[in-house]
């Protein structure tokens, strides 16, 4: 592991002698993992959505049951596939007291009807999957208060963080991960919805 | 006279349109276009915001959602709406969160500038619209940032005015711009690899060097490390703001 | 339609040649420790292999890492297992003595340059602990040489001003080690005195010594000249130049002469940890007056001996060791010689007590009057 990680940051001394290892992610205020509870509710944002039945929802009506979230977008090719990926994993791992939520971070070309058709050809249908659209600056605001960074390169493109984050009743950030859901995510994951059970 | 000043509409300053030259640049693109817009004269100073607090009970420090503001915010005033005398009231408001520094422009009938054209307006010297490649300007960037603390601690405001007759953008605080959570990428051909290795963030490392225009614009590495670090909730002593229209 | 990722191509070549790396390591370690119960990089047979490691070792309880500003060192490790060990380092920005009347603003790690000394033991668990003071105006990280993982832990690390994060990691090899701040621009941050030094020990422990100092080489850069008074700040044009304005142990011109010399008495054994921060220039490490016995090059675990000069690469480490035997002062010097005459590369070890005639004595010079 050590020759590759010196290697990956060899790379961005060399050709810029840049952000080295400073990345884009939101810098921690709490331990790294995030695995504290932040103080703060997300649903407090108190933005209103559509989802992919075209229904209006308010963030207020996800309180109860805790939710992973992930922010994609449906014509997205390469990483929010394997982020659907392990959310599915998540889907596996936990039963239905956990939610599973999927943000457009292109709400003008993902409408609802898009959002259900990407739902059905990637298998999340069921109750226990939302997938929501809004206006280009709640989905802002949702990015910006979960520290999802992402711009827009080409009309089909955009960069963004790939970021899974784990949700409680209350809609508190109680882990974040980059990438691959780790194990410490799915057991996060589990007690979360083990507590939602037993409440 | 106080009172007039504190009623008085901020003063905006007409942007031409232009270019600049990004940090980053994304799909090849070496300049970004940037419209013509208006920009504060000057930052938000503290006796703004306490106006804007007052008339605006939900952003007092003492009934703000947390959501919207983390536990530092307005925590170096003397009271919820009490800005105090230990530092100046035209010194610049900090520890505001992004969406209280949205809410107060929104409130002015304006909004917060992007980060585009920010750095556009930021990239003038006192004598040139685009000192960005000027050693000399650069330089007297870093002097200003390596001196801020020393310079912050004087009573009166600094008033260092660029090229468009813009204020005090580098010599008092940070400043939040509206897209501030803009990803720091590698351009499009050096992206094109498989998924797999997308998903590993280890690359932001890297790429978000590989990106970069001009290795030597240290200037714009450090406004691009601190955008890097903050969310939407984040308050700083050393960061303020600044509205455009 | 094309999406668009964060892996460059160079990393993708990073990766495949990280991942040949790996598998060659696994095989030759396989290889080469087949029946062999105690893993270690320089067997009997004197042929290095390679190790992918491991930590099996149970952790047992816990202690605060005592810290140490330079030249001091923390006490050395007398425990005989792994523990954790709890970090607690503190970016802070603040205006320091560069020189006599010349005043810089650093970023220190700890409230220093060079940062707070860390000890700890291979295997040790190490839960970093780093917190940015409110008053700094960037935020800061820390990549320590010393650590197996992403960037050193720079990744997991980026810290706002007033803000905290937390990582662990294992010790996993033994030595001397360089930490310092990664946040972009990363040559800035280390230019204005982001950097310090974390010491692996051995799980064997290391020879016993009367003194253990901690010396740490860098450069700066100023817009003035060198001696200029007032407060100077960083002129980048020079650091790309490489032309430093300083090159200084331990954070300033004179923090190792006059009152603030290292002190030893003859006939007593003397350990220098040794660091080059750069940013830019290696350093040839030279005693004045003494021949290093041991030197343990690069801050690894093969001791040369009987060494005059050593090469400290930036970002690099040097153990070395010497007995003292004539009392006097001992002249800490990059032999780099311009560097210690005219930009500061000097410090003084005070050895005093009795000489040995047999070792050196003066018979007739300049010095010695009516002999």
């Amino acid at each position: 592991m050590r020759v590759f990680s010196i290697a990956a940051c060899a790379a961005g001394l060399l050709f810029a002698g840049a952000p080295a290892c400073s990345r884009p992610e939101p810098a921690a205020r709490t331990p790294a993992a995030a695995a504290a509870t932040q103080s703060f509710s997300v649903y407090d944002l108190g933005s209103t959505w559509r989802d992919q039945s075209g229904a209006t929802r308010s963030l207020d009506s996800f309180r109860g049951r805790p939710q992973v979230v992930a922010m994609i977008y449906t014509r997205c090719t390469s990483t929010c596939p394997l982020a659907i990926v392990e959310l599915k994993r998540l889907e596996a791992a936990t039963d239905s007291s956990m939610g599973l939520l999927l943000v457009t971070l292109d709400p003008d070309a993902d409408t609802p009807q898009v959002l259900a058709q990407y739902a059905r050809e990637h298998g999340m249908t069921g109750p226990r999957w939302t997938l929501l659209s809004g206006s280009a600056s709640d989905v802002r605001d949702l990015a910006a208060t979960l520290g999802i960074r992402y711009r827009r390169l080409t009309p089909d493109d955009i960069a963004h963080s790939n970021l899974l984050t784990l949700l409680n009743a209350q809609g508190h950030v109680t882990r974040q991960h980059a990438g691959l859901a780790d194990d410490g995510l799915i057991s996060a994951a589990q007690s979360l919805a083990s507590t939602a059970r037993t409440r | 006279m106080i009172r007039l000043a504190a009623l008085a509409l901020p003063l905006l300053v007409q942007i031409p349109a232009g270019s600049y030259r990004p940090l980053y640049s994304t799909a090849g693109e070496a300049r970004v276009a940037v419209a013509t817009f208006r920009m504060d004269r000057d930052y938000v100073s503290r006796r703004s915001f306490a106006a804007f607090v007052v008339a605006h009970p939900a952003w007092r420090r003492d009934s703000v959602r947390r959501v919207f503001a983390d536990e530092g915010y307005l925590a170096n005033w003397a009271g919820p709406l009490d800005a105090g005398t230990a530092t100046s009231p035209e010194r610049p408001v900090t520890q505001v969160s992004w969406f209280a520094a949205r809410a107060y422009c929104a409130a002015q009938g304006s909004r917060l500038p992007t980060v585009d054209e920010w750095e556009y307006v930021a990239a003038a010297s006192a004598t040139q619209r685009d000192a960005s490649s000027d050693p000399a300007f650069r330089q007297h960037v870093l002097a200003l940032y390596a001196t801020r603390a020393a310079r912050a601690a004087d009573a009166g405001p600094v008033h260092e005015r660029n090229a468009y007759g813009v204020r005090d953008l580098h010599g008092a605080v940070w400043e939040w711009t509206l897209d501030f959570n803009s990803v720091v990428v590698g351009d499009d051909s050096r992206a094109s690899g498989s998924g797999a290795n997308a998903r590993d963030n280890h690359l932001y490392c890297a790429s978000a060097a590989l990106g970069a225009t001009d290795p030597s614009n240290y200037p714009a590495f450090l406004r691009s490390a601190v955008r890097a670090g903050l969310t939407a909730r984040t308050t700083m002593a050393s960061l303020g703001f600044r509205c455009a229209a | 339609m094309k999406h668009t990722t964060t892996s460059p191509i160079p990393i993708i070549a990073a990766r495949t040649i990280g991942a040949i790396a790996i598998a060659t390591a696994m095989v030759l370690a396989t290889a080469s420790l087949t029946g062999c119960a105690n893993a270690d990089a320089t067997p009997a047979s004197g042929r290095a292999v390679v190790l992918v490691r491991t930590t099996t070792e149970a952790i047992e309880g816990q202690e605060v890492a005592v810290l140490t500003d330079a030249p001091n060192v923390p006490p050395p490790i007398t425990r005989t297992h792994p523990t954790k060990v709890i970090v607690n380092l503190q970016t802070s920005e603040k205006t320091m003595r560069l020189a006599d009347s010349v005043e810089y603003t650093m970023w220190t790690f700890g409230g220093s340059v060079p940062g707070k000394f860390i000890r700890v033991r291979e295997g040790d668990l190490v839960e970093m602990h780093l917190t940015n003071a409110a008053n700094s105006t960037m935020p800061h990280n820390i990549d320590l040489h010393a650590v197996t993982g992403p960037g050193g832990g720079a990744k997991a690390s980026l810290t706002l001003p007033g803000g905290e994060s937390v990582f662990t990691f294992t010790a996993m090899n033994p030595g001397l080690f360089v930490y310092h701040c990664a946040t972009s621009p990363v040559p800035m941050h280390m230019a204005n005195g982001m950097y310090g030094m974390i010491l692996v020990e051995p799980k064997a422990g290391m020879a016993e010594v009367d003194h253990e100092y901690y010396v740490m080489q860098s450069e700066f850069y100023t817009h003035g000249k060198f001696g200029e008074h007032g407060l100077q700040t960083l002129d980048m044009e020079k650091g790309i130049e490489e032309r430093p304005t300083y090159v200084v142990f331990n954070g300033s011109v004179g923090a190792l002469t006059g009152d603030k010399a290292l002190q030893a008495k003859a006939g007593e054994r003397v350990r220098l940890f040794v660091g080059d921060a750069g940013p830019n220039l290696t350093s040839s490490f030279h005693v004045i007056g003494e021949i290093f016995d041991n030197v343990y090059a690069e801050g690894g675990s093969v001791a040369n001996h009987n060494v005059q000069t050593t090469m400290i690469p930036a970002g690099g480490a040097t153990i070395v060791e010497f007995g003292v035997e004539q009392p006097g002062d001992l002249i800490l010097v990059d032999h780099s010689i311009f560097r210690a005459f005219n930009q500061g590369a000097l410090g003084i070890l005070h050895v005093t007590g009795d000489g040995n005639a047999k070792i050196f004595a003066v018979k007739k010079g300049l010095g010695v009057v009516g002999q």
